[in-house]
């Protein structure tokens, strides 16, 4: 069980409680409880991804290229490869870092970057929440303990979803308590 | 193989620099492009949820427009 109390935060940490946090839209009186961010596992694609671009890239320039072109052009190309899959690698981090959910004292919040130049926000007040389910499904997610959290709620309200988050039950819990106090 | 590597190393692979060379200044400045959109949006991604390493990824991002600068400046010269 997570302590929600304990505050736990780490620039690379996919499940945060009570982290040094704000957001546009926060209220003066609203504190962030959790932050959670995709599992690191389901960011393997684009790790491998640019590892491949590496490594194919620097074979041809080992193999190849010094066959055919002179070391001026070569470092060049190198120098395009390397600031290349930087560039990739960084756009990666930068969206999985800032695709959070959020939930505060009052609000749940989702935010999507889906890519750098579009945002998605939704928001809901916990009073507005009807029901909490999680889905955890496969072999990865069942061994690394990560699912999505999905939010309903009343009426024609839109429903909120974190998807891949470690913890799903724990976040669940979490809600359900901060629930209970605001209707205390 | 050979007609390939006779191609790029006959006397006349210059127009084939030239074209080297012109594509590496376009794709040197449609790299700096990008680099300052991608700094515009991690100002933008900091302001909406702000934390307390906001600031190394800004200076990361920022980084990229020197690599960028570094591209034109290499692409110009040394090709």
């Amino acid at each position: 069980m997570v302590e929600i109390t304990k505050p736990s935060h780490d620039l690379l940490h996919s499940f945060l409680v009570r982290p040094q946090v704000n957001f546009e839209t926060q209220h003066a009186d609203e504190t962030v409880v959790l932050v959670v961010r995709k599992h690191p596992l389901t960011q393997l694609y684009w790790i491998i991804n640019a590892s491949l671009i590496l490594i194919i890239g620097f074979s041809i320039r080992i193999f190849l290229l010094p066959l055919i072109l002179d070391p001026i052009h070569i470092f060049v190309i190198e120098l395009f490869l390397v600031f290349f899959t930087f560039s990739y690698v960084w756009l990666n981090i930068l969206l999985w870092y800032f695709t959070v959910g959020i939930v505060t004292t009052e609000r749940i919040l989702d935010l999507d970057f889906l890519n750098i130049l579009y945002k998605e926000f939704s928001a809901t007040v916990m009073n507005q929440v009807s029901e909490l389910s999680t889905r955890v499904g496969g072999f990865f997610r069942s061994f690394f303990h990560f699912g999505d959290v999905f939010i309903k709620t009343q009426g024609f309200q839109q429903n909120i979803e974190f998807t891949d988050v470690p913890h799903p039950a724990e976040i669940v819990k979490i809600i359900n308590a901060l629930m209970q106090e605001q209707q205390n | 193989m050979e007609e390939i590597i006779r191609l790029f190393t006959s006397d006349s692979n210059e127009i084939l620099f030239l074209f080297m060379k012109a594509f590496a200044v376009l794709f040197s400045f449609l790299y700096l492009v990008y680099a300052v959109i991608i700094t515009r949006q991690t100002q933008i991604m900091n302001k909406t949820f702000h934390t307390k390493s906001s600031g190394i990824l800004l200076f990361i991002s920022f980084v990229q427009v020197i690599f960028a600068i570094i591209l034109i400046f290499v692409s110009i010269t040394l090709i």
